[in-house]
């Protein structure tokens, strides 16, 4: 008969492994007394019997009853202490989610504390396994680098949801990352700002961020302090993939028809752009250039018009037609900017653009 | 009478029922359902989620007592399993599925209220539609925004010539509905068929049937129609309009699609997409679901039959 322990703290890591749900001990009959260095006592637990072991066997009342001194074992599956075999239970089978090792994962239950959403970190499976094997101990020295960065004890609970794979980042790495952003004339505000917004730019290494920065300084032709702007203003499009972006330089130049300064301009002040639904986009400007009637230098100006959507847009011009207010002239009394088209929700719009009640708006919406 | 509800699963308690909804142009019935289902999942979670199920726990040396722990539940924490409320947890069906051109009121029907949708279904009620249209051109859908196919001239069709044509093409309808019936037309059964009160409403299966066509505007060379029917779809619709334009001796193509109507749901009951919340959806529900009640066919096929030998005489 074989016997298998285990301890209290390594229950996950021998819940991973398929190991026979039943634990129980063998009495050691030998009794050498004399030769114990330490003694311990623990009970003896009942295990399957064979037919065959039934004679040598006590009663199963009388095992319950006593306490036998067993020896000592230099080897890992000895009973080191009375407490590990208090919480004997079958393991945890494998799941599909950390729902089942929150109870018992010191780690999970100290992320949830932090604010992590879990469910973000269960999807990748991979992870999930390697998390659970890490004491919180080792991680909190990236928790302490992040906050030493400038991200929010508030924030860390989101910033770790959405980039647990920092974890795997050795310190003197991120540092380099860093050091590599201050190198570049970065201020210390700015670099908070990129690695809140931004959680993965931490990930890329210096290499990367260097040829993504060349690429939109080249590209844009902006001056080094209009690419550390850029990248305070939206980090995300510094790590966004360089084919979308390609392929948003030709949308705007070619199929919207902006120049190369206009495009600049646009870039600098509504950087989204360039990581909106291309096809959406499309339909919106062709909606606000062609039916409505903004030009080009309208456009450039107030380029908010192009992050509604596009029914909003629609909505709010057909209805401006019907009551003789659509005027997008500047020179001329009236005037609707493109910002104003879209901004505010309904009631506002009505009050100081349309001038009539929100009813009439909604009545109008109906014939729509 | 305001009721302020804070507790998520009493507002999803209410949550139950049919609801009217102004499907935008443009929108797919299955966009439509996820749009929805987004919105509710998102206002049921920002109200007080139900507390976490007690974790219990038996600890302690197992030769003493051994002591009953309540211990903070981390697996029912909504950072571990998620938001309480999730897209899977609702029922939402529609009654009719409607095209994406077609604009206007759109019986919908969330968790215990999707039986209230096939009862709308199966009760054939008759939807108005306003249909606009444009003469002139033909396209291969039908559809004002399609490749034009055709482009004829207009100018001969004047409000009479519609009006007279409208007509024609609602004496078509009234024929074939009569055929629906599966009466001889020459028996008596037949002739009291025709002068009973109350519409003939075909089977669930049948063809579109137009009981209605009614001229709004005419502004040549665009024109609005109103139109009731039934076991229409958007194509049969733009069709309709098509087929006015052929009868016209021209073209016509159709510009807007829009039901007003769906039996007793009107305009009035129907919920714009910026008031697609919780909070509107619940309100709509007390209003809409009632008049579910009221919208079985007292018959078949016939309302108010006279005469008891009628009752054996008429196939259903």
């Amino acid at each position: 008969m074989t016997f298998i322990l285990r301890r209290g703290g390594s229950l996950l890591r021998s819940s991973l492994i398929q190991r026979p749900a039943v634990t129980f001990l063998q009495r050691n009959s030998s009794g050498n007394a004399a030769t114990d260095q330490h003694q311990e006592k623990a009970l003896i637990l009942q295990g399957p019997l064979d037919d065959t072991s039934l004679d040598c066997h006590p009663k199963s009342e009388e095992i319950y009853d006593a306490v036998v001194p067993i020896k000592k074992k230099n080897d890992a599956l000895s009973i080191a202490k009375e407490e590990e075999l208090f919480d004997v239970a079958p393991e945890i089978r494998p799941t599909f989610n950390l729902a089942a090792y929150a109870n018992k994962s010191h780690t999970l239950q100290q992320m949830v504390k932090l604010g992590v959403n879990l469910t973000r970190w269960e999807r990748d499976q991979e992870f999930s396994t390697y998390i659970l094997k890490q004491d919180f101990e080792d991680l909190k020295q990236h928790i302490i680098f992040l906050n030493d960065v400038g991200v929010v004890a508030d924030d860390l609970g989101r910033w770790l949801s959405l980039n647990p794979h920092i974890f795997r980042e050795s310190i003197d790495d991120l540092q380099v990352r860093i050091n590599y952003l201050i190198s570049k004339k970065f201020q210390e505000s700015q670099i908070s700002r990129i690695v809140m917004h931004n959680p993965k730019w931490l990930l890329h290494s210096t290499v990367e961020i260097d040829s993504k920065l060349g690429f939109f300084q080249r590209t844009f032709k902006l001056t080094n302090a209009e690419v550390r702007l850029l990248a305070t203003k939206q980090p995300k499009l510094i790590t966004h993939d360089l084919n979308l972006i390609k392929k948003r330089n030709f949308s705007v130049l070619e199929e919207m028809g902006f120049s190369t300064d206009e495009m600049k301009s646009l870039l600098l002040s509504k950087p989204k752009l360039w990581m909106l639904h291309g096809v959406s986009l499309m339909r919106r400007f062709d909606y606000i250039h062609n039916q409505i009637g903004f030009t080009h230098t309208q456009i450039v100006d107030f380029p908010k018009v192009l992050m509604s959507r596009d029914f909003r847009i629609k909505e709010r011009h057909k209805y401006l037609k019907l009551i003789g207010r659509d005027q997008f002239d500047p020179s001329k009394p009236n005037y609707v900017s493109p910002d104003s088209l879209v901004a505010g929700d309904d009631a506002e719009f009505c009050t100081n653009i349309a001038k009539t009640p929100v009813k009439d708006f909604n009545n109008f919406l109906k014939t729509l | 009478m305001q009721k302020i509800i804070s507790y998520g699963p009493e507002a999803w308690n209410l949550l139950q029922g049919v609801f009217c909804v102004y499907k935008p142009f443009d929108m797919t019935m299955s966009h439509l359902r996820k749009v929805l289902i987004g919105n509710l999942t998102r206002d049921l979670n920002m109200l007080e989620p139900r507390p976490a199920l007690p974790h219990i726990v038996i600890e302690g040396n197992t030769a003493e007592d051994l002591v009953v722990v309540k211990k903070e539940n981390y697996a029912d924490h909504p950072l571990v399993i998620g938001p309480r409320y999730q897209a899977d947890d609702y029922k939402l069906s529609y009654a009719i599925h409607l095209h994406k051109n077609i604009s206007g009121v759109c019986l919908m029907g969330v968790n215990r209220g999707t039986k209230g949708t096939l009862v709308a279904r199966a009760g054939r009620l008759i939807r108005s539609y306003s249909l606009g249209g444009r003469l002139g051109m033909a396209t291969n859908t039908g559809y004002f925004d399609a490749k034009v196919v055709t482009k004829s001239t207009y100018h001969h069709v004047t409000k009479a010539r519609l009006l007279k044509t409208l007509m024609h093409i609602q004496g078509g309808f009234q024929q074939s509905a009569f055929h629906f019936l599966g009466l001889d037309p020459q028996s008596q059964a037949a002739y009291e068929a025709m002068s009973a009160e109350g519409l003939v409403r075909p089977g669930e299966k049948s063809p579109p049937l137009v009981y209605n066509i009614k001229l709004v505007e005419f502004s040549s060379p665009d024109f609005t129609i109103e139109v009731s029917c039934i076991n229409e779809n958007g194509e049969f619709l733009q069709h309709l309009v098509h087929k006015i334009g052929l009868q016209l001796k021209t073209n016509a193509v159709c510009t807007q699609m829009r039901c007003v109507r769906y039996g007793p749901w009107t305009l009035q009951h129907a919920l714009l997409r910026k008031h697609w919340t919780l909070k509107h959806i619940i309100d709509n529900v007390s209003v809409c679901n009632p008049l579910i009640k009221d919208i079985t066919p007292k018959s078949p096929s016939l309302q108010h039959v006279g005469s008891e030998s009628l009752d054996n005489s008429i196939p259903r």
